[in-house]
């Protein structure tokens, strides 16, 4: 079963729209949502949650339509927010009571283990939480209602590499349990590289490609060479090209390469950007 | 829901200690002036202004986009806010009432008639801004909703002030009482409509 199902989503703003989005997420994965600022990944977010009608398609959530009864699937959907959204005023141990009475799951206990392990005051006033304080208790909060899907937000954005990196953990951890699964967006690509089994990459409110990562690092790969170099390469090889004082460098389909040719591999926020860039071009 | 009225009650007992002084100063004076029933309306009105504010918060520190992920539907989001504004509300008018029955027993002035006037207009000044209010800004949200607030608010101290003169000069020219049940009835009707009303409001509109 799919975690996340979602088929030709469209959803129209005066500015902005979200076009014909397909995707799905297998259970016990972790996909990333990437994409520059105002990609579309919060509105993707979202429309999953059922904040904002979308205008067409469909989205299933752990096999359920968003649509019905979304209360229900909520019981099984933690989420954390870029804002997070707790109360300023209020405590670890009163969001913890507020929790309580919201989530028919709720376990005290791990949650007072998150906390603890988070190192989390529990009487202090969420305004006097540092950032990565306050996106502790986001999740805590997410992850002690025994969720079956986390759907994080930029969920990492704004917190320092040592924060991040344990957050991360937390996350690897999660999917243990092969019926869990994560939804996480981010524009910190380098992060997401690092536990996500899939990619989707919106540009513009187009999904450019969504792949399993490892077979994204098969398929492409980077080279450096001169223009003449690059002319003798077939077009339909190579998918984008950059010029510095050095000379090119391009991304290219490693099957449609010939064999002499050195290519290094390519990491997922440089294949982002020559994808978003050449999307630009087109 | 039982979580919802948690965090709010967690809330106006962190924000809203003003509130609590204020109702006593006019508590306190109302107790010594001798058109006693002008400053009970004002606690009324605040705490039916409570939720309100509770809204104005929320959306400042962006829990309106949160508890979207909990598991409440749009219904009953709005519903907690009915819901507290009730319970403050008619928890003011009892304070009110217990107090000007005092004083009346003290002063020996005490009539029947009068409390049940009384009474049945500091529910409507409890009830009624937050059901003017409350639609308009599930409608347009806080900040749009607060030009609908001030206007709100002039026009509710106008008519208090109305009311209040009319009390000290013996009611010579409209029977207060009269004025009293049409407010009543008023707020009987309009709170349930204004209660629909928001939670369709709510319904439709994206966060």
């Amino acid at each position: 079963m799919n975690a996340i199902e979602i088929k030709n989503l469209t959803k129209s703003y005066k500015d902005f729209s979200l076009n014909d989005l397909t995707l799905s997420l297998p259970q016990g994965c972790i996909m990333s949502l990437v994409g520059e600022n105002g990609a579309g990944k919060s509105t993707t977010i979202k429309l999953i949650l059922d904040m904002v009608k979308r205008d067409r398609g469909t989205i299933f959530l752990l096999g359920k339509d968003n649509q019905e009864n979304m209360r229900l699937t909520k019981e099984e959907i933690g989420v954390v927010l870029d804002d997070v959204g707790i109360s300023e005023c209020l405590t670890p141990v009163q969001v913890g009571n507020i929790m309580k009475y919201s989530f028919k799951n709720w376990n005290d206990k791990i949650y007072a283990r998150y906390l603890n392990a988070f190192s989390l005051p529990e009487t202090k006033k969420f305004k006097e939480f540092s950032r990565g304080m306050k996106m502790k208790l986001g999740i805590a909060v997410a992850l002690s209602h025994n969720p079956k899907l986390l759907i994080l937000d930029e969920a990492t954005s704004g917190l320092d590499p040592v924060i991040r990196d344990e957050i991360l953990d937390i996350f690897s951890e999660f999917t243990r349990d092969e019926t869990h699964s994560i939804l996480i967006s981010s524009h910190i690509v380098s992060d997401l590289e690092k536990i996500c089994d899939y990619i989707a990459f919106l540009h513009k409110g187009n999904l450019l490609l969504c792949e399993e990562k490892d077979a994204l690092k098969e398929q492409y790969g980077i080279i450096r060479c001169t223009a003449e170099q690059l002319a003798a390469l077939s077009p339909s090889a190579i998918y984008g090209t950059k010029q510095n004082a050095y000379g090119i460098e391009a991304v290219i389909k490693r099957n449609e390469v010939p064999p002499n040719i050195n290519i290094s591999p390519i990491d997922i926020e440089q294949l982002f950007v020559f994808m978003a860039k050449e999307a630009c071009v087109k | 829901m039982k979580g919802l009225l948690l965090k709010d009650w967690y809330c106006i007992k962190n924000y809203f200690r003003a509130f609590l002084i204020f109702d006593i100063i006019f508590l306190i004076v109302s107790c010594f002036s001798e058109g006693m029933s002008f400053y009970l309306f004002y606690p009324c009105v605040f705490s039916s202004l409570i939720s309100m504010s509770l809204l104005s918060y929320e959306e400042q520190e962006k829990w309106n986009v949160y508890v979207q992920t909990l598991p409440y539907s749009k219904a009953q989001l709005v519903s907690t806010k009915y819901i507290i504004s009730l319970l403050i509300g008619l928890s003011t008018v009892f304070v009110c009432t217990f107090v000007q029955l005092l004083m009346s027993i003290y002063r020996q002035t005490f009539d029947i008639s009068t409390m049940i006037n009384l009474i049945t207009t500091l529910v409507s000044c409890s009830t009624i801004p937050a059901a003017v209010l409350l639609p308009f800004i599930y409608k347009f949200g806080v900040t749009k909703g607060r030009i609908a607030y001030y206007i709100i608010i002039a026009l509710l101290c106008a008519i208090l002030g109305v009311v209040g003169k009319i009390d000290q000069w013996s009611a010579a020219l409209i029977p207060v009482s009269n004025i009293d049940t049409v407010l009543f009835v008023l707020s009987v009707i309009v709170f349930p409509l204004s209660w629909l009303l928001s939670v369709k409001f709510y319904q439709k509109r994206d966060i």
